[in-house]
């Protein structure tokens, strides 16, 4: 039982006992009082008519709601039919047809109300239409004959009083709609909507009014009283009607945009799938990337390691060639002072040389000037024998006497050639002399030429010495500068080392952030896979 | 030179203290003669003692020999009887004279003594064997006659036995053999001076003149 039990009595109690009881007091209370106003009646029963037939109309639009609305075809068509009648009741002065007419109009709502209990399930379109024309070709006709065939009518009040076929068409009215009040009930205990309620108290009402029309006299205070309740009831179920259609309209805009956002979001999810699937693809790529690049890192880190190592050494090297550098520069500078004197002591041997050459020239002249003295010499010894020649010829002539003399001549003959050898062999020494001067010239001009070019071979290899040393001081420097420059280059090494320690340690984060990512991708494209499947679930 | 530089090279560590005593040594011979050459000398002598004793022996042979000078002339020994022999001369100035035979080359001027000289090279028609002194005029004279014959060395003088003299020599022809007194084992010419000092052929030559 999903309707609550307070609605239920509240119902019952508003639309049955409470106005019995209004009934019965104003009927004891006022029993005398009538207030014969055609009018204001007319003017209730068309206020009735409006209502019921709005009703009608908006049940009939109520049938879109897509639920189970088939019995409001029934309804729709009872309220037309009763609300027909009941216009052709207000149209008509108080009379026997009067009566008849609101008689009939009960009793039709009566019937049509209880034919809620037929089901009609496919009842839309054809036999829904079929069904309220019928409703309105009756009442119509009913009413028309009504008003043509008054006389032939049966009577329905008499000296003021219902007649007792009167009270029967009221009281079956009646009774048809406590049972269809008795329908809603049990639609409202599955349903539990307030509009069932609605319902019963409006046929209750209408049913309290039917059963208790026999009670009643036309015109007094009890008779006002039911007309007026029939008319709240009207508009009490015509407002709520009316608000159920304003909210389902209001509920088919909503569904309308629902429906829209729905599709906006299945193509946003469509997209989202679509996305992830790419992220997780793009992911899983970069994840891979990451890794190669890690693994690069890693290599790049080991090769900067190995670089920094030879760095370390070129550095040793070049501090050892700038050193060296010195060294030689310091050889050369040596070498240089070295040659300078060698020059020197060079120059002085040529001047040696210069002076032994003039030695030597001089003692040519000499050995010439003994060669001179010599030869004079020789020619008096030649002389001196010719002398002694001629004496001994004197000596021959003179005969026995000469003897002696010849002997002299003799002995300074041997003088003379004797002289004449010594001479002979001081050329011969003198010619050797002058020989040995000869090479001792030649010597000395061979060697002051060795010395010329000794000294010029100096002089080149100075320049070679000096060029050498220029080039070695410039060695020097540029092995400093290297030296220097390796150091930077070391300091350079390290800070790169500690660069590539942090892009190590750097891309291992990436490549767990990657993971992350790609777990989150997964996820995501999981979620658009589910999303996307609900959303076909919900379509289906 | 090669030789010297090799010296050089092999003597490349000169002592010059040797070099230095040599010189002193060499100084000290020139200043004070021949100290060291007293032992030398001593020799000598008696190389010349021994010679001089030798020499006296043959001189003791009287009998039989001629006096004579000897001379040297284009590569041969010539010898000329001292009795014709005036004296021997350094020749200094020889002045051509123009128009004389070949074998007149000129005339000197001895203590103011105009002389002819004859070159017996010449007049014998002897070989030309390259160029000699010829700076020796050995002046020959007679009664009759004088002028000098160019020599090239004066040897000095000395004996001839007659036994070692050879009368007739095969080889000279002609006109020498007019002009020779004989010839030694040793190969010396001996000179007829009388045959010169009385030869036609120079008188007329003078004569023409």
């Amino acid at each position: 039982m999903k309707g609550s039990k307070a609605g239920l009595l509240w119902s019952i109690l508003l639309g049955g006992i409470l106005p019995l009881i209004l009934a019965f007091i104003l009927k004891y209370l006022m029993p005398e009082w009538k207030w014969l106003n055609e009018p204001f009646h007319s003017v209730l029963e068309a206020l009735g008519l409006f209502a019921g037939l709005f009703l009608a109309v908006l049940l009939l639009f109520q049938e879109e709601r897509g639920e189970d609305t088939s019995h409001y075809i029934w309804i729709s068509s009872a309220l037309i039919g009763m609300g027909i009648l009941d216009g052709f009741h207000a149209s008509v002065r108080p009379g026997n047809n009067f009566v008849w007419l609101h008689s009939m109009a009960v009793l039709t709502g009566g019937f049509l109300f209880s034919m809620m209990w037929i089901n009609l399930s496919s009842a839309k379109s054809r036999t829904a239409r079929g069904i309220i024309t019928f409703a309105v070709l009756v009442a119509v006709i009913v009413g028309t004959l009504s008003l043509v065939v008054a006389d032939k009518l049966p009577a329905m009040i008499v000296e003021g009083l219902f007649t007792f076929s009167a009270s029967v068409i009221n009281v079956s009215g009646g009774f048809l709609f406590v049972v269809a009040a008795i329908f809603f009930l049990i639609r409202y205990r599955n349903t539990a909507r307030t509009e069932e309620i609605m319902f019963v108290f409006f046929c209750l009402l209408n049913g309290s009014a039917g059963l208790l029309f026999p009670f009643g006299d036309p015109w007094k205070a009890e008779w006002w009283l039911w007309h007026l309740l029939r008319l709240i009831a009207y508009f009490i179920v015509l407002g709520y009607i009316f608000s159920v259609f304003r909210d389902l309209t209001e509920r088919k805009k909503i569904a309308a945009e629902l429906a829209n956002l729905l599709q906006e979001v299945k193509e946003t999810v469509r997209v989202l799938a679509t996305s992830s699937s790419e992220i997780t693809a793009t992911v899983a790529e970069l994840a891979s990337t990451a890794a190669q690049a890690a693994t690069a890192v890693n290599e790049t880190t080991t090769t900067m390691e190995e670089v920094k190592q030879t760095a370390v050494l070129s550095n040793q090297k070049a501090r050892s060639v700038s050193d060296s550098a010195q060294r030689t520069l310091q050889v050369s500078q040596d070498g240089k002072k070295s040659l300078e004197q060698t020059i020197e002591g060079m120059s002085h041997i040529r001047g040696q040389m210069e002076s032994i050459a003039e030695t030597v020239v001089r003692l040519s002249e000499q050995s010439q000037a003994i060669g001179e003295t010599v030869a004079t010499v020789n020619d008096i010894a030649e002389q001196s024998n010719l002398l002694a020649v001629n004496a001994a010829i004197e000596a021959a002539k003179a005969g026995e006497q000469g003897k002696g003399f010849a002997v002299v001549a003799q002995e300074i003959k041997s003088l003379a050639e004797q002289s004449k050898r010594a001479t002979a062999q001081v050329r011969t020494i003198l010619s050797d002399v002058q020989k040995g001067i000869n090479s001792a010239v030649i010597v000395t001009e061979q060697g002051s030429k060795a010395v010329e070019a000794g000294v010029k071979q100096a002089a080149v290899s100075g320049d070679a010495i000096r060029m050498l040393a220029d080039n070695i001081i410039e060695a020097t420097q540029a092995a400093t500068q290297i030296a220097a420059s390796s150091q930077q280059q070391l300091a350079g090494m390290d800070q790169v080392a500690q660069a590539m320690e942090s892009i190590q340690q750097a891309s291992v984060q990436n490549v767990a952030g990657t993971r992350q990512v790609e777990t989150a991708a997964q996820n995501l494209a999981e979620l658009g896979q589910k999303l996307k499947q609900l959303l076909e679930r919900y379509e289906a | 030179m090669p030789e010297m530089t090799q010296k050089e090279k092999t003597a490349r560590n000169i002592d010059w203290r040797l070099v230095h005593d040599r010189i002193e040594t060499a100084r000290l011979a020139l200043e004070y003669g021949s100290i060291r050459n007293k032992e030398e000398e001593r020799e000598i002598l008696k190389v010349r003692a021994r010679t001089l004793s030798q020499e006296q022996k043959p001189e003791e042979i009287d009998t039989g020999y001629i006096e004579v000078v000897e001379f040297n002339l284009a590569y041969e020994q010539y010898a000329i009887e001292s009795l014709y022999v005036r004296e021997v001369y350094q020749m200094k100035e020889l002045t051509p004279v123009p128009g004389t035979p070949s074998f007149v080359p000129g005339i000197i001027n001895v203590r103011g003594q105009i002389l002819s000289i004859i070159d017996i090279k010449q007049f014998f028609d002897l070989p030309e064997k390259g160029l000699t002194d010829l700076n020796k005029v050995i002046i020959i004279h007679d009664n009759t006659m004088e002028f000098g014959i160019l020599a090239d060395a004066v040897l000095g003088t000395r004996h001839i036995m007659f036994s070692e003299i050879q009368q007739s020599l095969p080889g000279l022809t002609g006109i020498r053999a007019q002009y020779l007194k004989g010839v030694t084992k040793e190969h010396l010419i001996i000179l007829d001076a009388e045959a010169l000092l009385s030869d036609k052929n120079i008188i007329v030559h003078e004569g023409a003149n």
